[in-house]
């Protein structure tokens, strides 16, 4: 599904992705996990296709398909969803807008019609009863006023209506309690299947606790320091990353 | 004859026809004599530098004195829609119209007169202010609004600009006074005769007693020829509340000056101003707001767009006396340029005499926020597409707050209006 070879990004002046390789096969989860600072981050918003994310070099395929040659847009409508760590609010635009609007531009891609307006109601309701949210929400403006919690459950919910092939969680976990961190781990569960990869981007072990991924891989300073399997992470959280950073700087 | 001495030569040619009601000669004489002191507002001078004074070249500027049945019928041509549950007066080039009017009066605790006594000071306190003296100078008549305690109504003021400003000036004035723990809800809205070089010049004179709640919507959809100023003076009391929308769509050239007081503890402003032009038009605003007592607070936000050739001008000037401790002032001040001529000039202004304060302020002027934009594209929404829904959630955000639904879906189909393009598909999609 994707294969991230000798990726190189720089971000302003800095560079903070020194070729950094990756390969997520169809139908797995996988962590990627590390400190502050290490471009976990900057890997998701890289393969969203964030404008000021230069790609000095390396390539991304996705589904065999050079992923870096397409514009923002493009790989969301082919089926790449970033789920934001901070997502912003849009006020004026509603979030029912925002969702039929982005579900038709994947279907038009897909070469569907555009989807029923009654259907796509229902469909909407029932992801949000699912997510255990108001439905209110719904002619409000995107993500305004909503609290840190409401605004990853709406990244979530966005997920779910938009069934990616690929998703990029970045930090969805960070700024919840345990009953959001259940609820927004069984969306992400919900969405597992053999067609699909998902990638969690996260700092601590405790979302993976609850969605069990098939490989974890740390980074640091830019680059895949360690990967293996789900143990990784409990070791992490035992051991904290000093131990690894300073064995892959020797 | 320059402006000054073709404005003196026209106030002596109507003084006599001018009601002492609303001022009495001698204060009439007086604002003559004070603008003729400091000289009409030139381009040179800083809070001025944006507003557009040619006009001021050609116009007469005595008022009509009797409405024409000519022009009364072009002024209920273009009379929006009424609201539900306001009560509506209609001023026809700065004259009460009667005949379009609900009956002046008291009813559900709210006095409406047309005979208001206007200040003697408006408009002579700064320079800045000295187009609300041309009010006192020449208002042939205004209106008053006052609430008691208990009161509960909507007013809506409508201004109807119709004759062209060469022939004559149209001065609508308005004096709003809420009593203590009253609340006042007033619409006012100027809009005009398409294609006519209307000029008019109002003045609104607001007093709001401790603890009363004044919510006043001010729309301006004057024709694209109009030429428009405006002078509001606000002073509020002890934990009261001004709650100040400005809209603004229509005329050539548009200049407001804003003097809020917040003259005693717990005084409150929270005053939103939207704007849209196109073409040449010019929309140009000085506010200030000034904190004269202890806990007094100012939230103050601006969203100007300008396309074609238009210029945006918002100035927001917040003052901190030294009696205001514990004050606050928050300010979002934003611009938008769209198109390769607009200009857009957007300034915070504070200017704090005491420590004991907080003061915030955001400005930005030109582009669409990277972050919204990206956040759209990331969900595969069309580049184009993407920014016509950031356009349109820019200009409406503070449209967004006024309580009253027709009027608000109203300004917002005024406002898709001017889109073009695929920004209007977009527009009437989100209406």
């Amino acid at each position: 599904m994707l294969k991230i070879e000798n990726l190189h990004v720089t971000v302003g002046e800095r560079k903070v992705l020194n070729g950094l390789a990756l390969e997520v096969p169809t139908g797995e989860v996988h962590a990627i996990m590390g400190p502050n600072g290490s471009g976990k981050s900057t890997l998701a918003y890289a393969l969203a296709g964030r404008p000021d994310y230069e790609v000095t070099q390396g390539r991304v395929l996705y589904d065999g398909q050079d992923l870096l040659a397409l514009p923002a847009e493009e790989r969301a409508r082919a089926g790449v969803f970033l789920g934001f760590q901070y997502p912003v609010e849009i006020p004026g635009v509603n979030n029912v807008y925002l969702l039929k609007a982005a579900l038709n531009a994947r279907r038009k891609t897909a070469g569907l019609p555009e989807v029923d307006a009654f259907e796509f109601l229902e469909l909407v309701r029932g992801k949000m009863k699912f997510m255990q949210m108001d439905e209110g929400f719904l002619s409000r403006g995107v993500n305004e006023g909503f609290s840190g919690g409401e605004k990853k459950r709406n990244e979530v919910l966005q997920m779910l209506v938009l069934e990616p092939r690929l998703a990029l969680l970045d930090e969805t976990d960070s700024g919840l309690d345990i009953d959001a961190l259940k609820v927004v781990a069984r969306g992400i569960n919900s969405l597992r299947g053999p067609e699909r990869s998902i990638v969690l981007v996260t700092h601590y072990q405790r979302l993976l606790d609850h969605v069990n991924p098939d490989r974890v891989h740390v980074l640091s300073r830019g680059r895949i320091v360690k990967s293996g399997d789900a143990s990784l992470a409990l070791e992490l959280e035992r051991r904290g990353y000093d131990w690894l950073l300073e064995a892959s700087a020797a | 004859m320059n402006a000054l001495a073709r404005l003196a030569a026209d106030h002596a040619a109507v003084i006599d026809s001018l009601p002492p009601a609303i001022a009495a000669h001698a204060v009439r004489r007086a604002a003559v004599e004070a603008i003729a002191t400091r000289g009409l507002p030139g381009a040179r001078e800083e809070n001025w530098r944006y507003a557009n004074l040619k006009p001021l070249d050609v116009v007469r500027f005595a008022p009509q004195l009797t409405i024409d049945p000519a022009a009364l019928e072009s002024a209920r041509s273009v009379l929006p829609a009424p609201i539900a549950g306001f009560d509506r007066y209609v001023f026809v080039d700065g004259l009460f119209a009667g005949a379009l009017s609900a009956a002046p009066g008291s009813a559900r605790g709210v006095t409406v007169g047309t005979r208001a006594s206007l200040d003697a000071d408006f408009g002579l306190e700064g320079g800045d202010t000295r187009f609300g003296a041309l009010v006192v100078a020449f208002a042939p008549e205004a209106l008053s609004i006052a609430a008691t305690a208990g009161a509960e109504r909507g007013i809506e003021v409508l201004c109807v600009a119709t004759a062209a400003g060469a022939e004559s000036a149209s001065y609508p004035a308005l004096t709003l006074r809420a009593d203590a723990g009253s609340r006042l809800s007033v619409v006012e809205r100027h809009v005009g005769v398409e294609d006519r070089a209307t000029f008019s010049n109002a003045a609104i004179d607001v007093r709001i007693g401790p603890g009363a709640q004044v919510r006043h919507v001010r729309v301006q959809q004057l024709g694209a020829q109009a030429v428009h100023f405006e002078t509001l003076r606000a002073v509020v009391g002890a934990d009261a509340e001004y709650a100040l929308d400005t809209i603004a769509l229509g005329a050539q050239a548009a200049r407001t000056t804003l003097h809020a007081r917040l003259a005693e503890r717990g005084a409150r402003i929270r005053y939103g101003s939207s704007v849209a032009l196109d073409g040449a038009q010019v929309n140009d605003t000085y506010a200030v707001v000034e904190h004269a007592a202890p806990d007094t607070e100012t939230t103050e936000d601006y969203r100007g767009i300008a396309a074609g050739r238009a210029r945006v001008a918002f100035n927001g000037h917040i003052v901190m006396r030294p009696l205001a401790a514990r004050s606050a002032s928050r300010q979002s001040l934003r611009s938008l340029l769209a198109g390769p001529g607009a200009e857009a000039d957007v300034r915070p202004q504070l200017e704090i005499y005491t420590d004991d304060v907080k003061a915030s302020h955001g400005a930005t002027a030109g582009k669409l926020d990277g972050e919204m934009l990206f956040y759209l594209l990331s969900r595969g929404i069309e580049p184009r597409t993407a920014k016509s829904l950031l356009k349109w959630a820019f200009l409406t955000e503070l449209v967004a707050r006024i309580a009253i639904p027709e009027l608000r879906g109203e300004i917002e189909r005024a406002f898709a209006r001017r889109f073009s393009g695929e920004d209007a598909v977009i527009a009437r999609e989100l209406v």
